[in-house]
């Protein structure tokens, strides 16, 4: 067993050096950090007024609204740096290679997940330590430990969860352009068309979607909101702000948190353990 | 030491249909193999393009799960997760033509399969110098040759020590040089007891270094055994190309059948003398010679349409060769 874990570490720690050290993270790595960093400065600066009456005034608001930046770049980024994780070795041969390997498929698909899972993280990583220090010195104070603790673990289960999804789309797809539109298409469903098929749903369910101050409309959103990634997370959050606490229970918000963690990757190793070269 | 019994193994088609438009079919593979693969044997497997010589390598290598039959190392059935670990802890395989492309190096690569073996990182450095790229181990891959990439290919194989290669199509893109020094190479891991299958669509490739052959067609292995007992057996060896000066031989002897060739330069004759039954004897070749003035006299190997089409009674279109006939190439000249 532990030499199995040692191995999957190793391989692993292979695939996160791999996607750290490629082209693609030059420019993504600078580009989340600096997008983090902004939109801390931005959202803590004392002069900035939200829309639509939020009040920033605690250090944890000013970081819940830089999770926009998080939904938006750091996802994309898991996209652009997963998609030719598995279309590309299936395409040059090299997945054969791999599949005749001693390692269990399990093993093979879950450190291919946590490289490059890793190498989205360590820059959004370094973006929230970054823009913390940047919330202090605009609010003089720190985030507290326990919303930053919250922060840092939806963040992580949000690019774990579009990981899982881009891999997958990755496994599936029979070139590169298929596998990228099929990621960039998962994330544009989650980031701009989920409130779309929200309306829909709403409507189907006999809920007024026009009305913005509807409670029902609320109720109802944050529902469909646990069948999506971005949902989940920013309920997750949510949950951490006082001010705006979401309707549902927090054990749904969880539940269906883990059932995001747990399902896709099931799904990849199923894939993976079927997958011919 | 790996033994396949009634292997059989079929790709899935996609054919969609409006009420499933995942359906699949079964395609071609390999059907009721039965192979077996010994220590210190070097084993060729040889048939056209789509004979099935990939599907049963990957098979081999515990890539592809079979449908029917079973595989067995050591006498014993693969069966359990951990069994199908030992067969691919035992094998080596090096896939056709594999592109080595990305942001990696050798270096990197071997590391990588290191890890995933379970073996130390020092040994894929052995392993890169064994085959000739110690001066290119931290070279991005984009500047490697074909044939670099492909002794990158059979480094990947060679990793681990392992009891059985499965080497496809190896010899491509390696210059003649390489392929002597690769064949040696074969030569001595086969007398240290390690089992080699190697595929070619060419017999002249192999016959230098194999020791048994698998004729492969359709999924189906049509002959196996050494390539001197398939040529016997099918009738197919037993021929001797001669020219030679002077007036042109009438007969050559009852039981050889001369078929005219074009003389090269300097000859005045040339003939393919087909022997009706046995093999070409020291003593019929020295007849021939007292009698006339020979220039030429080669014994013609078999080339894989001859065995194929002998072995199989199909014609070689039939066989699924493009080829030109004689006629049509004498047509578009």
């Amino acid at each position: 067993m532990s030499n199995r874990l040692a191995s999957l570490r190793l391989v692993a720690q292979h695939e996160f050096k791999r996607h750290l050290s490629g082209q693609r993270m030059l420019l993504l790595a600078p580009l989340i950090i600096f997008f983090l960093a902004a939109a801390c400065w931005g959202f803590s600066d004392p002069r900035f007024t939200a829309p639509a009456g939020i009040t920033i005034d605690s250090p944890a608001s000013a970081l819940f609204l830089a999770s926009t930046v998080i939904v938006l770049v750091c996802t994309l980024a898991v996209v652009l740096l997963g998609f030719d994780t598995i279309s590309r070795r299936r395409m040059t041969g090299e997945l054969a290679i791999d599949l005749s390997q001693p390692m269990p498929r399990t093993d093979f698909a879950l450190s291919q997940l946590f490289g490059v899972w890793m190498a989205a993280m360590l820059p959004t990583l370094i973006g929230i330590i970054a823009g913390s220090w940047l919330i202090h010195r605009q609010m003089g104070a720190w985030p507290s430990l326990v919303n930053s603790g919250v922060f840092v673990i939806a963040t992580g289960l949000l690019l774990w969860w579009y990981t899982c999804l881009q891999l997958l789309a990755s496994s599936y797809a029979r070139d590169m352009g298929s596998s990228v539109t099929l990621g960039v298409g998962t994330w544009l469903l989650f980031t701009l068309l989920w409130l779309l098929v929200t309306v829909v749903v709403a409507t189907f369910m006999g809920v007024d979607a026009t009305d913005t101050n509807s409670t029902a409309f609320d109720l109802m959103a944050e529902r469909m909101d646990l069948f999506s990634p971005n949902g989940v997370f920013q309920l997750l959050l949510e949950t951490m702000l006082p001010e705006s606490q979401p309707q549902l229970d927090p054990f749904w918000i969880w539940l269906s948190a883990i059932t995001w963690a747990i399902l896709p990757p099931y799904f990849f190793i199923r894939r993976m353990n079927r997958i011919k070269p | 030491m790996l033994n396949l019994h009634s292997a059989t193994y079929r790709h899935r088609l996609r054919r969609a249909t409006m009420t499933n438009p995942w359906a699949t079919i079964p395609g071609p593979g390999v059907r009721g193999i039965d192979l077996e693969i010994k220590s210190g044997c070097i084993l060729g497997l040889v048939g056209p393009n789509g004979a099935g010589k990939t599907t049963l390598m990957q098979i081999l290598a515990g890539i592809l799960d079979l449908e029917d039959g079973h595989i067995q190392l050591d006498g014993t059935p693969i069966r359990t997760e951990q069994q199908h670990l030992n067969l691919c802890a035992s094998v080596g395989y090096m896939p056709e033509s594999v592109s080595w492309v990305g942001p990696s190096t050798p270096n990197h690569i071997l590391s990588r399969l290191c890890a995933m073996r379970g073996v130390q990182t020092s040994e894929g450095e052995e392993i890169l110098k064994l085959v000739g790229l110690s001066n290119r181990v931290d070279d991005d891959l984009s500047t490697l040759s074909k044939g670099m990439r492909q002794r990158l290919s059979l480094a990947t194989a060679l990793l681990g020590e392992p009891r059985i290669l499965i080497l496809d199509e190896p010899l491509n893109g390696l210059d003649p040089v390489a392929q002597s020094a690769f064949r040696t190479l074969l030569r001595q891991l086969a007398q240290r007891g390690t089992a080699i299958v190697i595929s070619s669509h060419s017999l002249t490739d192999l016959e230098r270094i194999i020791d048994e052959v698998a004729l492969m067609h359709r999924g189906r292995i049509v002959e196996s055994g050494s390539l001197s007992t398939i040529e016997r057996d099918l009738g197919i060896f037993a021929r001797l190309d001669i020219a030679g000066m002077g007036s042109t031989p009438e007969s050559f002897g009852d039981e050889i059948r001369a078929e005219p060739q074009h003389p090269h330069k300097g000859e005045d004759w040339a003939y393919r003398l087909h022997l009706e039954q046995g093999d070409w004897t020291a003593q019929m070749r020295a007849s021939i010679q007292n009698e006339l003035t020979i220039t030429r006299m080669n014994p013609v190997s078999a080339d894989l349409e001859e065995v194929l089409t002998a072995a199989t009674g199909l014609s070689v279109e039939d066989s699924g060769f493009d080829v030109f006939t004689d006629v049509e190439v004498e047509e578009d000249e």
